[in-house]
Order: structure tokens, then C-alpha cells, then sequence
């Protein structure tokens, strides 16, 4: 099995992070916090470290096992396949959402009048493209798109500079800290979902003691950096349309990358934007098919190669007759609410706590 | 019928540096290649080729010893043998004490240690090496009823002087090119790496055409696997005969189904030499005036010689303009339809009035027009390239006028489309590496039909495509794309986009994975 380096586990955690939240930031930041959002951005972030440091921590005592496997060494084969079976129907249908919400946002903001099979089809063959080549090159896909995704963010903030309101932003905690701890919560399921892809990729990473050290800054980098990136887009709306207005857009990037205008020969930079944000979509999409498939292929031993193809006629199938529109949105933000957040929470911690527990049991005896 | 598509279809899936795949018929003489020699069964075959001389001579005052020298006409270099050898055996060594003591049995042993003074002169014994030593250019020296002969290298014959590289010119730097004669061209490169770690590992290819191939690497810098796959894929080649070093390459080629370039091809010896101080394995193949070099990622088939004979600072300047001429020559058409035709409030009013106007009278979409004059410009591009070089100059004054002022006022095409594809052509001559050229040219044509059905979504599906593909590319084991994926700084700042000054150049960049020698600045 080919293992990716550090830097590409840093960069791929950064990506898959940050997936396409950087989208819709603003208006969870700002609706639930008002002009405090921006405040809320890095601990939302931070809560899903220690899950993530938790789950890195079994990585030297089990290698080459994903976390399903490590689970069941653990907690014993039954439950282990049953929760396994329900994270991969989780991942599969999170991945499956995610990818509606992506065809609704270019159907709506780049080709109003092209027909959805076009914007299902082509994604998809590239989501199997990137599966079948491996997860390395999945691996270095993050690692050319996400300094990409980050330069065009701090280009936009840059290009909108001229449109700042300073006085937007003040008074700073007119309404105390609950408004920015209720932002918090609502922001707690994003690093969880990465938390879910990480279940996955741990045989794919070096497992020795000095790299695990390194990974664990890699990954304090990576949520740092994702979050300061995401406060820095909500700060940018904040100043740009108040926080009234951010809170009221859904999609409040694009309109800022609507309001650019470069030396009178270039404006509405969004179409080139959603290119390049596609490309993270794209990503985060892979991670949980990628997860999804892995799960299955731990669970019921089914072979993921063949099996790709059977998720992703689903994939196929779900965004073009099952869900559309708006509708994944409020689906997705469900089932990161009361399936990925509970089900990270609650299997990291036990498996992390029965296995602390197990091995002081040990060195007792 | 079925076995013989599945075997077909086997045949062309199976990667051909991994297996042998191709079946040889040998001829009647491969089979005595390991039998002692026999000097008649060597005159039987070689007998009925006119240029192959038979010198039938006694060693003076030996008549009981008749011999045979046997060289093919126009490989050999003649005065070398008469002065050297024929004249000291038929009439200086009998001036020499040593002469009393020749018999037919010692004849050969004397013949190399006394009486033959030429540099290169060693003992046969089997039917394959004369063979090869007579079909090469060397004399061999039979004696009658011996089993043994002797294999005199007196090869000579008429090479093309070293010239001025034709393909890659520069600016500054040294302006010699690689000829035809492979130890011309290995004299090149140990004329510029004085130093006993350049190896040079010889091997012939080809079951008829017996063509010497030299592997060049610099032992210590060049990694040991590379080295080793370069020897494993070239011994796997089975084929009747190599006419140029250039048909190796898909033989050894990572990935034969993609249209981008994994190995790199030139005529300087001074980008040989550069290479190999940079730990990459150089294929030198007789009959061939360039050179083959591998691993090779992207970014170094957009580098020049001149990028380092220059200064760091010019260079930098230079590359990203070469950068941006690349885009330009995969995107500025695409690019150029997908906003007319799906992203006009790309534009701001005045600029996309402006566009608009000038298509007005035009018939056919942005997509219609830009593949009418991009076929134009490839049948030019095609044609021009063996057009003898006054009929040229005709053709290319023609083919501007049709594509460029004839189309425009007859309302075939845009004036704007005019611009946008005489932009793409030149653009595409920025990128110094003709293979990766002609990868873009193909690129080009997808993209172009995505943006005209798909606008920007369909560009990026295309470019993302094209990303993914390029990713899981490999040469000789080393990702095509390092060093950006996977991401290797050093390298990136070193010599990728950019070029440090010598001086901060401290250590190899990390492409090849070998960190011992240095090669610009000190340790």
C-alpha cells in the first residue's frame, strides 16, 4: 500500500477541512453570531482536533488498520461492523448530498439553462477518475488545489478591499458571548466530518513515532490555518455588506467575487471562483465515496473497485431524481446535526476510551 | 477468432517495459552465435554481400600458416589496417627476433603482444562475436582450421563533423550538437564530466540491426533504481532493428497511452551533461544525433539551456513569461469561447459590445470559428515542416494571408479570432520542448469543444481531467508532477518555476530522491 507523506496528510486535512465551507461560513457565522461571527469561526474549528489527535494517537499501536478494523480489535467484530455499516451509509449519503449541492450552485450561479445530467455526469466521472487512481493522487489533487482555493480567497478579500465599511465590525460583544457559543455549536459538525474521512486514511499514512509527531502539528496547522482562512472570508462580509445583509446571503463569496472589477476589462470574477472551488467540491466529494467504499469494503469484504461503480450509479441516480436544490442543504445540514456529529463524538471517544482503558489494564496486570 | 482479439487487446494493455511482448523470428545464423568459430560457415554467409572483403593472405616465410582478414568495405578505416596490421605481419615481422618462434599454434598470442600495435585487439573464440565484430566495423582475423580468431577494431568510416544544434538553439552557452557516431557523442559528454564517476554502460539492441546503445549516469548521484529499471526495460526490448534512438522511447515509456511526454529528447550535449549532474540517466544510441533522458517531470520540458547560462534574476522573468506563454497556448482559445459564448458579464459593457460587433456578420459560433482556423493553422504548422525551406517561405506567407486578412473580410471569421488564435500559435513557441508542444496542440482540441458546449464548467471539467491524468503519471517511478504534487520546496524554489543563483543552489533538488553531492554552491 502506498502511504502519502506528512505533508501530503496536512494538505489533504486542510482540504478536506475546509471542503466547501468556506461557501456557506458566512452565513452560519453571522446569522447565529451577528457581527461577532468572525469570533466564532477557530473554536468551531478547534473541537474536532482532539478527536483528530485521538484517532492519530491509535495510529502507532495499529498500523496499517482503519479505524472500522481498529474497532473491532477493540470492541469486539459485532459492533464494530455494525457501527462501520452505519458510517459508511452515513459517509456514502453525505458525499451523495454534498455533490447535489454543488450541481445546484453551478446550475444557479454559472449555467443557469444547462441540464442537470451534464453538471451529474461529468463530476462524477472525474469523483471515479480520482477514485481508481488512488489515493495518492487524490493526495496530490489536494495538494495543486488547495494553495489554489487558498490564493483565490485572500485575491477576492484583496479585490473587494476597496468596498470595507470599518465601522461594520464595532461595537465588538453588543450581544455577550451565547450568540458566538451558539455559532460555535453550529459550526461543530464541519471538522467532525473530516474527523469521519480520517477514520478512513489512517493505513495510508506513515505510521513511526517521528512521523506521527509531525503529523500532529501538520494537523494543528491545517485546522488553524482552515479556520483563520474561514474567519477571514466571514470578516471580509462582514465588512463589505454588514451583518445584516451577510447573514441573509447564502452564498455570500460569490457575491463579493461578483462586485470585482479589474482595470475595467474583467468583472464577475465568480464563474472563474466556482471553477476553482468546483475543484474542492471534487475533493471533499472523493473523501467520503472514498470512505463510504472503504467502510463496505471492511464491513461485508466487498470488493471496492467493482462496488465503486454500483455507488456511484447512486451518485448518479440521487442528485438528478431524489434530491434537488435547496433541498440538499437542508439535508446535509441534518445529517451533520444528528448523524456525523453524534456518530464522530461518540465512536472516537469510546473506542479511544476503551482502548486507554484496556492497556492501563494491562500494565497493571 | 476471439483468442486472437483477446490476444490482441492483451497485447496492447500490458505496459510493453514489463513484459516481453513481442516475438522474435530468428534466423539460421542466430543459432550458431554461441558455436566455436568456424571460418567457413562465416564465409558461407557473409560471402554473398559484396561489401564484405575477404583478404586472403600468408604470414611471410609462414606459408604453411594461411590466414584471412575479413572487414566490410566502408566501415573500416583502410589505412590503419594496411600500415598497421597486413604490413606488419606480411613483411616488417620477420625483422624481429621474436619471428623464429611463431608457429600456427602461438599465432594469435604473438600477433597481440608483439607485432600488431593497435590499441584495441583481443582473442574470439565464438561464431556471434565475429559475426558482430565484421557487421560493426571491426577487421577479424581468421587462421585456417583455428577456432579462434582476432578481433582488430579499425573502425572508420564517414561521420557528419560536429555541428550547430538545429532544434535547440541558444543564446549563450556552448553550440555543439550531438552527430551520428555514438562515440563522437560519448566523446561530448566525457569532454564536459572529466570525472571517473560518469559510467557509460554499453548494450546492443535489436536482433538485426545489432544497435549499440550507451546508458550514461553518474554513479553516486543518479539513484541506483533508476539506473537499474533504465538497464531492465532496454534489455526487454525484443525487436528486429532500431533505426533511431527516438523508437526506444515507447518501448520504455511509463505510460504509453498518454499524449504528454515522459521522456525528454536533445541534441546538446550540454543539456546531457546537466541532466546527469542532476542524478537523471542519459540513453545515447548509435545512428542518432540526440539523446534520451530520463526520469523527466513537467516543469523540465519548459527549461532551456540558456536558463542557466543566464542570470537568476533574467531567468525568473524569462520562465514565467514562458509559463504564461504556455497557458496561453492550452487556454486563450478555449477561454476565449467559453466567455463569448456562456460568460458575456465576464466582460464589462464596453469590451463585450465591442466583441459582439465584430462577430456580427460572422456565420459560425466562437466554437465553429476557432476550430476552422485552428485546423487551418495545424495543416500550416504539418506542411511546413517538410516544405523545402524556399517553397516555405511561399506557404507561410499564403497560409497568412488565407487564415488571417481573407478570412476576416470574407466574414468566416472574427477579427478578434484572428488575434485570439495568432496569440495561441506563438504562445505555443514559447514552450521549448517540441514533444510537449504538440501534447498542447492535442489539448487544445477537447478543451475548445468543453467551453463551447459547457463554457467555464466544461474548461475546468477538462482541465481537472487533464490534472487528475498528469498526477498519476510517473517516469521511471518519480511522479510527473513533483515537485509541486508531490510538493518538494526545495526544488519548487530551486528549479521550477523559478532558478536560484548558483550560488544558493546547495544541494541536488529533491526530485531524484539523492541528497550526497552538491551542485552549485558549497556545502
Amino acid at each position: 500500500m502506498i502511504r502519502i507523506s506528512t505533508q501530503q496528510f496536512a494538505i489533504l486535512s486542510a482540504a478536506i477541512l475546509m471542503g466547501t465551507t468556506f461557501m456557506i461560513v458566512g452565513s452560519y457565522a453571522i446569522g447565529d453570531a451577528g457581527r461577532d461571527g468572525w469570533m466564532a469561526v477557530i473554536p468551531g474549528y478547534l473541537v474536532g482536533l482532539p478527536f483528530s489527535l485521538m484517532i492519530l494517537s491509535l495510529l502507532g499501536k495499529y498500523p496499517d488498520l482503519n479505524f472500522i478494523e481498529i474497532s473491532e480489535k477493540i470492541l469486539g467484530k459485532w459492533l464494530a461492523r455494525i457501527i462501520g455499516g452505519i458510517f459508511s451509509l452515513i459517509t456514502i449519503y453525505f458525499g451523495a448530498c454534498i455533490s447535489v449541492q454543488g450541481v445546484d450552485i453551478v446550475n444557479r450561479a454559472l449555467l443557469p439553462t444547462m441540464p442537470n445530467y451534464i453538471l451529474v455526469i461529468f463530476p462524477l466521472a472525474l469523483i471515479l477518475y480520482l477514485y481508481y487512481s488512488g489515493f495518492e493522487v487524490m493526495a496530490r489533487f489536494a495538494e495543486v488545489i488547495y494553495p489554489l482555493i487558498v490564493f483565490s480567497l485572500i485575491l477576492i478579500c484583496i479585490l473587494i478591499f476597496p468596498h470595507f465599511e470599518q465601522n461594520e465590525i464595532f461595537p465588538i460583544l453588543e450581544e455577550g458571548f451565547m450568540p458566538i457559543l451558539k455559532a460555535v455549536f453550529s459550526m461543530t459538525p464541519w471538522p467532525m466530518e473530516y474527523v469521519l474521512f480520517l477514520l478512513i486514511m489512517l493505513p495510508f499514512l506513515p505510521n513511526s513515532k517521528k512521523d506521527i509527531k509531525t503529523m500532529r502539528k501538520g494537523l494543528f496547522i491545517a485546522f488553524l490555518v482552515v479556520g483563520l482562512l474561514n474567519t477571514i472570508v466571514v470578516l471580509v462580509q462582514i465588512l463589505t455588506f454588514g451583518p445584516k445583509e451577510a447573514a441573509r446571503v447564502t452564498y455570500g463569496l460569490l457575491y463579493l467575487a461578483n462586485m470585482v472589477e479589474i482595470s475595467r476589462t474583467i468583472n464577475g470574477l465568480e464563474s472563474i471562483f466556482l471553477i476553482v472551488w468546483l475543484g474542492m467540491s471534487i475533493i471533499k466529494v472523493t473523501g467520503f465515496f472514498y470512505a463510504g467504499l472503504a467502510g463496505l469494503r471492511t464491513v461485508f469484504g466487498l470488493k471496492s473497485r467493482k462496488w465503486a461503480l454500483a455507488v456511484g450509479l447512486f451518485y448518479l441516480v440521487f442528485p438528478l431524481y431524489l434530491l434537488r436544490g435547496t433541498d440538499a442543504f437542508v439535508e446535509t445540514a441534518l445529517i451533520d446535526q444528528y448523524a456525523i456529529l453524534p456518530l464522530g463524538v461518540f465512536w472516537v471517544v469510546v473506542v479511544w476510551g476503551v482502548e486507554k482503558w484496556k492497556s492501563r489494564q494491562k500494565k497493571a496486570i | 477468432m476471439g483468442k486472437s482479439w483477446l490476444k490482441m487487446l492483451k497485447d496492447l494493455t500490458v505496459r510493453p517495459h514489463t513484459k516481453e511482448i513481442r516475438r522474435i523470428e530468428h534466423l539460421p545464423i542466430d543459432k550458431d552465435r554461441d558455436k566455436p568459430i568456424s571460418f567457413q560457415t562465416i564465409k558461407d554467409e557473409l560471402s554473398k554481400s559484396s561489401d564484405v572483403i575477404f583478404r586472403d593472405f600468408v604470414v611471410r616465410g609462414r606459408e604453411e600458416i594461411p590466414c584471412s582478414l575479413v572487414v566490410v568495405d566502408g566501415l573500416v578505416d583502410k589505412h590503419l589496417l594496411d600500415s598497421y596490421v597486413l604490413r606488419v605481419i606480411m613483411v616488417d615481422a620477420t625483422a624481429d627476433p621474436a619471428f623464429k618462434e611463431l608457429t600456427k599454434e602461438n599465432l594469435l598470442d604473438c600477433l597481440i603482444e608483439l607485432f600488431t600495435p593497435t590499441n584495441e585487439i583481443k582473442k574470439i573464440s565464438q561464431m556471434g562475436e565475429a559475426i558482430d565484430g565484421i557487421l560493426s566495423g571491426d577487421a577479424v582475423m581468421f587462421v585456417e582450421n583455428s577456432s579462434e580468431a582476432l578481433l582488430i577494431s579499425a573502425r572508420g568510416w564517414d561521420t557528419r563533423g560536429v555541428a550547430v544544434p538545429q532544434n535547440e538553439s541558444s543564446i549563450r552557452g556552448p553550440k555543439e550538437a550531438f552527430n551520428e557516431n555514438l562515440r563522437t557523442n560519448t566523446s561530448l559528454m566525457r569532454r564536459k564530466i572529466k570525472h571517473p564517476s560518469l559510467k557509460l554502460i554499453s548494450m546492443k539492441i535489436g536482433d538485426l540491426t545489432k544497435t549499440d546503445v550507451v546508458i550514461a549516469y553518474i554513479e553516486k548521484i543518479a539513484s541506483d533504481d533508476v539506473v537499474e529499471e533504465v538497464k531492465s526495460r532496454l534489455s526487454r526490448i525484443k525487436i528486429n532493428g532500431i533505426i533511431a534512438g527516438d523508437m526506444l522511447e515507447e518501448f520504455i515509456e511509463d505510460d504509453p497511452y498518454t499524449p504528454f511526454p515522459l521522456i525528454h529528447n536533445t541534441e546538446r550535449p550540454d543539456i546531457v551533461a546537466s541532466e546527469l549532474l542532476q542524478g537523471r540517466v542519459a540513453i545515447l544510441v548509435d545512428g542518432t544525433p540526440s539523446a534520451l533522458i530520463v526520469p523527466m517531470n513537467i516543469a523540465s520540458f519548459m527549461q532551456v539551456s540558456d536558463d542557466y547560462y543566464e542570470r537568476a534574476m533574467i531567468v525568473i522573468l524569462v520562465r514565467t513569461i514562458r509559463y504564461l506563454g504556455a497557458l496561453t497556448a492550452v487556454l486563450a482559445p478555449s477561454l476565449y469561447i467559453a466567455v463569448t459564448s456562456f460568460h458575456q458579464e465576464l466582460m464589462p459593457i464596453h469590451l463585450a459590445l465591442s466583441v459582439s460587433a465584430s462577430r456580427e456578420a460572422t456565420p459560425f459560433s466562437a466554437l465553429g470559428e476557432a476550430i476552422l482556423m485552428l485546423f487551418a493553422l495545424e495543416i500550416l504548422q504539418e506542411a511546413g515542416l517538410r516544405l523545402p525551406k524556399p517553397v516555405g517561405q511561399t506557404i507561410g506567407i499564403v497560409g497568412a494571408l488565407i487564415i488571417g486578412d481573407a478570412a476576416v473580410k470574407a466574414n468566416l471569421v472574427s477579427p478578434i479570432m484572428v488575434i485570439v488564435i495568432g496569440l495561441t500559435a506563438v504562445a505555443s513557441y514559447t514552450i521549448p520542448a517540441y514533444n510537449l508542444t504538440v501534447s498542447i496542440r492535442l489539448l487544445r482540441f477537447p478543451l475548445m469543444i468543453l467551453a463551447g458546449t459547457m463554457g467555464f464548467f466544461g474548461v475546468g471539467m477538462g482541465l481537472y481531467f487533464t490534472l487528475v491524468h498528469l498526477l498519476g503519471l510517473r517516469s521511471f517511478g518519480i511522479p510527473y508532477l513533483s515537485p509541486i504534487a508531490p510538493l518538494r520546496i526545495r526544488s519548487l524554489l530551486q528549479d521550477t518555476f523559478v532558478r536560484a543563483p548558483w550560488w544558493a543552489m546547495r544541494k541536488n533538488p529533491r526530485l531524484l530522491d539523492t541528497d550526497k553531492p552538491k551542485q552549485g554552491g558549497q556545502e
